[in-house]
């Protein structure tokens, strides 16, 4: 379990705006899981997504090599990875009704989130959140504090530090955030053209 | 500068020079029809197999022999990894910021600030280094052809001193200068393809190789970046294009 001394670190990670599917609830601080048996969670449909896209970050190395002696092959592995990931991202929506989900403009990092909530939370709250990433749809399960929340005209801002997630989970969200970022750049950069 | 080329350049023609000086009179080993045939014949068939642009950009991938500083892997990675690590915990944008000794990492960073297609990049960087490649392999050509035309040079300018030689034999006592001078030119061919064009096509191929694996991580590692990958996967990776001894030291 990360504790508040590890904010100023965390807080180095960069912030994007994104739009995802965010599902969050309230929990007692009893209902918080120890940080260790969080890690080593088993994997259910939820965390698939994000657990695949971990492994296939982690075979990176092997799969260079392979493309260089053997491109053929390489192209193939390729292949069978593309059909795991369809078939992972078909289980996620099927069992956790997505299609059903309302998407949340958030303020995303490696370390928290901000977002605009219907009903105020009070500071220091901690929530279980669910978050799904587009366009891979990986899915990832963290609980969090409540750091702040202020009255806005469309709501209640209210911004989340994170305090517990499966490494491999904050790897493959990093990983989402520098996309988007590029996306983003990407984006600016054809209006700013057109 | 690549200290090696120059010694070894040095070393070899000055060894020569030292065994021909103990041996007697060193003008005894110039002759200038002989060198006119070699030089002048072997620059001159080489010429017709290439185009005149190729054989004096040529020149120009020769002195890379003699002023090339190869990248060093395990700089590069390193460098790799702190990049990375600056993409992931302070955005893309930040690497606008870093200091970047390479020009080609350079290029592919600033490339990767601007936003463009992690696949885009990878062709033009890719390109570029084809074009490197083709560049250095017409230089290691010429060269290699200057290393094959001298000995057959040589070869024709020793005929034509026999053939001389033997429609002048009325005076014995001319035939030992006259074949002295017509063997000239199989030693100034030999010299010329053994201890300069082979050695220096050979140096330019190693050079051009070691090009090709730290530009090859260059663009693995723009696109590591743009991935957000984890620093220590994108040294794995990259450890993986460099041979064992001369990896970086976390993997």
């Amino acid at each position: 379990m990360e504790t508040s001394e590890q904010l100023p670190e965390r807080r180095r990670f960069f912030r994007v705006e994104d739009e995802i599917v965010l599902v969050y609830r309230p929990i007692a601080p009893d209902d918080m899981p120890p940080a260790e048996a969080f890690q080593n969670q088993l994997v259910d449909h939820f965390s698939l997504n994000s657990t695949l896209a971990y492994l296939t970050q982690e075979s990176q190395a092997q799969l260079r090599r392979i493309e260089r002696e053997n491109p053929a092959v390489a192209d193939y592995l390729k292949t069978l990875d593309r059909k795991i990931e369809v078939l992972a991202q078909a289980v996620m929506i099927s069992h956790n009704h997505l299609a059903d989900q309302p998407t949340h403009t958030v303020n995303l990092s490696a370390a928290g989130i901000a977002f605009t909530a219907d009903q105020p939370l009070a500071e220091g709250d901690l929530l279980e959140l669910k978050m799904v990433l587009p366009p891979s749809l990986v899915g990832i399960v963290t609980f969090g504090r409540v750091v702040y929340c202020t009255r806005q005209p469309e709501g209640w801002r209210v911004g989340v530090d994170f305090l517990s997630m499966r490494e491999q989970d904050r790897e493959v969200l990093i990983r989402h955030v520098v996309k988007r970022q590029l996306t983003l750049i990407r984006a600016r950069k054809h209006s700013s053209e057109g | 500068m690549d200290i090696a080329t120059l010694v070894g350049l040095l070393g070899g023609l000055g060894i020569i020079g030292a065994s021909i000086a103990m041996g007697g009179d060193f003008m005894l080993f110039v002759n200038v029809p002989s060198i006119l045939i070699v030089f002048g014949g072997t620059f001159m068939v080489t010429l017709m197999r290439i185009t005149l642009g190729d054989f004096f950009r040529s020149f120009g991938v020769a002195a890379k022999a003699f002023f090339n500083k190869p990248d060093d892997p395990a700089k590069l990675i390193e460098e790799a990894v702190r990049l990375a690590d600056v993409a992931r915990k302070n955005g893309l944008l930040a690497l606008e910021n870093e200091t970047v000794e390479n020009p080609f990492l350079q290029k592919g960073i600033t490339m990767c600030v601007d936003g463009h297609d992690p696949a885009l990049i990878r062709k033009m960087l890719t390109e570029e280094i084809n074009q490197a490649i083709t560049r250095h392999e017409v230089g290691q050509d010429m060269w290699k052809s200057i290393g094959d035309m001298a000995p057959a040079m040589g070869m024709i300018g020793t005929l034509i001193g026999l053939v001389q030689m033997l429609a002048n034999m009325s005076d014995p006592a001319s035939i030992g200068p006259a074949m002295a001078v017509a063997l000239l030119t199989t030693l100034y061919g030999a010299v010329i393809a053994n201890a300069f064009a082979i050695p220096l096509a050979d140096k330019l191929a190693l050079i051009s190789g070691y090009e090709k694996i730290s530009k090859s991580l260059i663009i693995e590692t723009i696109n590591g970046i743009q991935e957000g990958m984890n620093p220590k996967v994108l040294e794995t990776l990259l450890n993986a294009y460099v041979p064992e001894k001369k990896r970086s030291a976390g993997d």
